[in-house]
């Protein structure tokens, strides 16, 4: 084969968000909600990586932190990650992690002398120093605040709600030139241009320059978005659920606009969205979660075609597809979506899987390959 | 099959300062018994005030029904006192509306209000009314009901809200449902299970039911019939099988186009992105709509009648209505326009490739 080697844009590994959350509305105890829960994934440039899962397996937070606007609790996100960097820092990251459930381990035990907690304790900081020292020209998350800022100019993100996330008191030039100004460039004369470009760029009159947002409707205003998210120039674009909340036309104008944006400029999208067929038309890779954990990824064809993870395999039967004649078995998924603040043990899906075994229910399946090219986290995988 | 509903010219404005908003303007369905009727169109074009018309909750001021009949088993809705309409909502005809929350009482419990309906409608008494309401909840597919009867709305999810509403639309036995988007605010699996539930219900109670959505997978999975709405008129009339397989009216096939469709190649055989097909432009403002066909400024098949009478709502084939000129005898017989037979033939998804070979042709 000689294919071009598809490069690397962004590697994620081990990325944990937890949220204090309080127990009761007048308790004061306070209880960590797994949001994201030990995720990786890696994206290509130029291509589409599609996000689904149910209400709150945590694909905003994914994407927050890939914007760097959630400070994650622990993982890398590296951009332009570079192969040696991240062995090394894996090396060190994989220790301190084996350090971290020792320390865990020894607290519940409590069979270790004060000394001997703060003697582990000062090798876990070590650890992280070292590796952070190491990440800090590619990860987001140990870069220091001038690096980062650089950085973030790289990674923008589109938001659901057009109605919300435009300032309603601001002019429609200022919103989209807000981002260059901030980062000094393009100043005067050039900005304005820069602003008319990107206005033409995702077909709005030049006349919008002046006008405030509610002017416009729902899809102007997700124009308003995009090309406030084109401004700095993006290499990549997290699409938190771009056209949920838009009408069926509208809808195709806006997904219209974002492929060709795509194509004319290299981006790359990281696209998260609940409606599946939606999902498939524009991604390429598709990346389905479930409670905070990635449970599969695969091509998109190949997660329509073949759904290999019992999750996945439920969730698309579940969804309904606009074509009276597709008939898909429906794979009943029993009950709600246990509590992310209190999940399962093991395999946080065993209590709504039809193949739960004993070992389910003991050990977290990890993502790993499965038949063609799909990666599963799943100790019995269900044959096709 | 008898025929449950039956409406007749139907047209319901807005009368504010200065100009009156078009919203219903009208329109003649009906519906039949155990029938499953589905609703589409673009935001605005009058979905919403259709049902409320018929449950006779437009806001007035400044909504009015200004003409037409709405014949439910035989009587006109429109000429019956508020307090006999009163009784047709709560026994006969019930609604599910968008957004849960909002048609909830936030200070009372779920079981009051369950209650309170079941004691209004069909005369139970309070004791009586509660045992109701608890396996009204277990219906739902609400587990612990008797819980949650003490619970207030706020503290459901907006999944378990939704199956309180539909509890309550459910308590009085109604003949038909009307749900406008009732899964919209839903997450997926959760919608599915909505969903579900109402069809199950559906046929235990040969209920009928009229879905509002515009969401063309929902209709397609759980409708008999659709009817296609545009700017305050029904364009086209069908059975689900055959809309989808071959819409007829421009706006439909549009509509159809421009949703992603599984399964389907994303590139074309030069590695190029696949696009949607997009309607272009927006819909005619309802204060005043053009002369002629109010499609006719986006229409790309639009020829010079289109522009200066409204075409008809017709019957074109067994069970299919449009109110489109291409399917008149005249346009049909001569052959300088293109002729719907020859349009028809692209149905569906392969009318969607024709679209797009059309338009790549016309670019060369
Ligand atoms: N700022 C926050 N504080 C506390 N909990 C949060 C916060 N943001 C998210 N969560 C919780 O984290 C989990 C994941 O939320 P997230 O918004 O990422 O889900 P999602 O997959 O985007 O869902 P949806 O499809 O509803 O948008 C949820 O349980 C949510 O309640
Ligand atoms: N209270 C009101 N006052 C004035 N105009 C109104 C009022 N309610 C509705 N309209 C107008 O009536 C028309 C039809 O509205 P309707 O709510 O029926 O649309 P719809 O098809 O249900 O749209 P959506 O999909 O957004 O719910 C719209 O042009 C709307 O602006
Ligand atoms: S690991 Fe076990 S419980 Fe989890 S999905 Fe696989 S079979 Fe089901
Ligand atoms: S009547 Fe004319 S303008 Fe209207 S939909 Fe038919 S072809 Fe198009
Ligand atoms: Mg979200
Ligand atoms: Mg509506």
């Amino acid at each position: 084969m000689n294919q071009p080697q598809k490069e690397t844009i962004l590697k994620v590994q081990r990325l944990k968000k937890y949220f204090p959350v309080k127990a009761g509305a007048f308790s004061t105890k306070n209880l960590i909600l797994k949001a994201v829960d030990e995720v990786s994934f890696d994206m290509y440039r130029g291509e589409t990586l599609g996000l689904v899962g149910e209400s709150g397996c945590g694909k905003t937070t994914i994407g927050r932190c890939v914007a760097r606007l959630y400070q994650p609790d622990e993982g890398r996100i590296y951009l332009h990650p570079q192969q040696s960097i991240v062995e090394t820092v894996d090396l060190l990251d994989l220790e301190r992690l084996s350090l971290v459930e020792e320390l865990e381990q020894t607290r519940i035990g409590g069979v270790v002398t004060k000394k001997g907690l703060a003697d582990l304790q000062k090798k876990i900081t070590n650890l992280k120093t070292q590796a952070d020292e190491a990440a800090k020209t590619t990860d987001l998350l140990s870069m220091d605040t001038r690096a980062l800022k650089e950085a973030r100019k790289s990674v923008q993100m589109i938001f659901q709600d057009p109605w919300a996330s435009l300032n309603p008191h601001m002019i429609v030039k200022d919103i989209i030139g807000e981002g260059p100004k901030e980062y000094g460039i393009q100043r005067g004369m050039n900005l304005d241009r820069w602003v008319m470009e990107l206005l033409d760029r995702v077909g709005l009159p030049a006349a919008a320059a002046n006008r405030y947002p509610h002017e416009f409707s729902g899809g102007q205003r997700q124009r308003i978005c995009i090309a406030r998210a084109l401004a700095l120039t993006p290499q990549l674009v997290v699409c938190d659920e771009p056209v949920s909340a838009l009408d069926v036309s509208i809808q195709a104008q806006v997904l219209n606009l974002l492929i060709s944006l795509q194509e004319d400029f290299g981006l790359t999208f990281l696209f998260i969205a609940h409606d599946l067929s939606v999902v498939e038309f524009i991604s390429d890779r598709m990346m389905v979660m479930y409670l905070g954990r990635a449970v599969e990824t695969s091509n998109s064809e190949q997660l329509y075609g073949n759904p290999r993870h019992p999750y996945t395999q439920s969730l698309l039967s579940a969804v309904p597809v606009a074509d009276p004649e597709y008939k898909s078995e429906e794979i009943l998924l029993e009950g709600d979506v246990p509590s992310p603040v209190n999940p399962p043990s093991g395999c946080t899906f065993h209590t709504r899987c039809r193949y739960k075994t004993e070992i389910c229910t003991q050990v977290r399946p990890i993502l790993e390959k499965d038949k063609n090219g799909h990666k599963i986290a799943c100790h019995n995988p269900p044959n096709d | 099959m008898g025929t449950l509903l039956d409406i007749q010219e139907l047209r319901t404005y807005f009368f504010l300062p200065g100009y009156a908003v078009r919203a219903v303007d009208g329109i003649s369905f009906t519906v039949q018994e155990g029938e499953t009727l589905g609703i589409v169109g673009e935001s605005g074009c009058g979905k919403s005030q259709t049902s409320m018309s018929i449950m006779r909750l437009v806001p007035d001021p400044p909504g009015k029904i200004i003409q037409g009949s709405i014949n439910f088993e035989g009587r006109d809705l429109l000429k019956i006192s508020e307090e006999e309409m009163r009784s047709v909502r709560g026994n006969d005809i019930s609604m599910i509306f968008q957004e849960p929350m909002t048609s909830l009482n936030p200070v009372l419990t779920i079981g009051f209000q369950i209650a309170e309906v079941l004691m209004l409608h069909r005369g139970l008494s309070l004791l009586e009314a509660q045992k109701e309401a608890a396996s009204l909840l277990s219906m739902v597919g609400i587990s612990d009901s008797e819980e949650r009867l003490k619970e207030y709305p706020f503290q459901l999810s907006g999944g378990l809200r939704q199956r309180v509403m539909i509890a309550i639309a459910m308590a009085c036995q109604p003949k038909l449902l009307i749900a406008d988007e009732p899964t919209t605010a839903l997450d997926v699996t959760i919608q599915a299970q909505i969903l579900r539930l109402i069809r199950k219900l559906q046929d235990e109670r040969n209920m009928a039911t009229m879905f509002i959505t515009h969401d063309l997978a929902v209709i397609a999975n759980f409708t008999q019939r659709v009817i296609v709405m545009y700017a305050g008129v029904i364009v086209e009339d069908s059975p689900v099988l055959s809309l989808f397989r071959k819409p007829l009216h421009p706006y439909s096939q549009g509509l159809l186009g421009s949703i992603p469709v599984l399964n389907e190649a994303k590139r074309t055989d030069q590695g190029q992105r696949r696009h949607l097909y997009t309607i272009p432009g927006s819909l005619p403002d309802p204060k005043r709509f053009p002369k002629g066909c109010r499609f006719a400024s986006r229409c790309p098949k639009a020829m010079k009648q289109c522009w200066e009478a409204e075409p008809e709502l017709v019957e074109v084939e067994d069970g299919r209505k449009v109110r489109c000129f291409l399917y008149s005898p005249e346009v049909r017989t001569n052959p300088t326009v293109s002729s719907p037979e020859v349009l028809a033939q692209f149905g569906g998804k392969t009318w969607k490739a024709e679209v797009q070979r059309r338009e790549k042709a016309a670019k060369q």
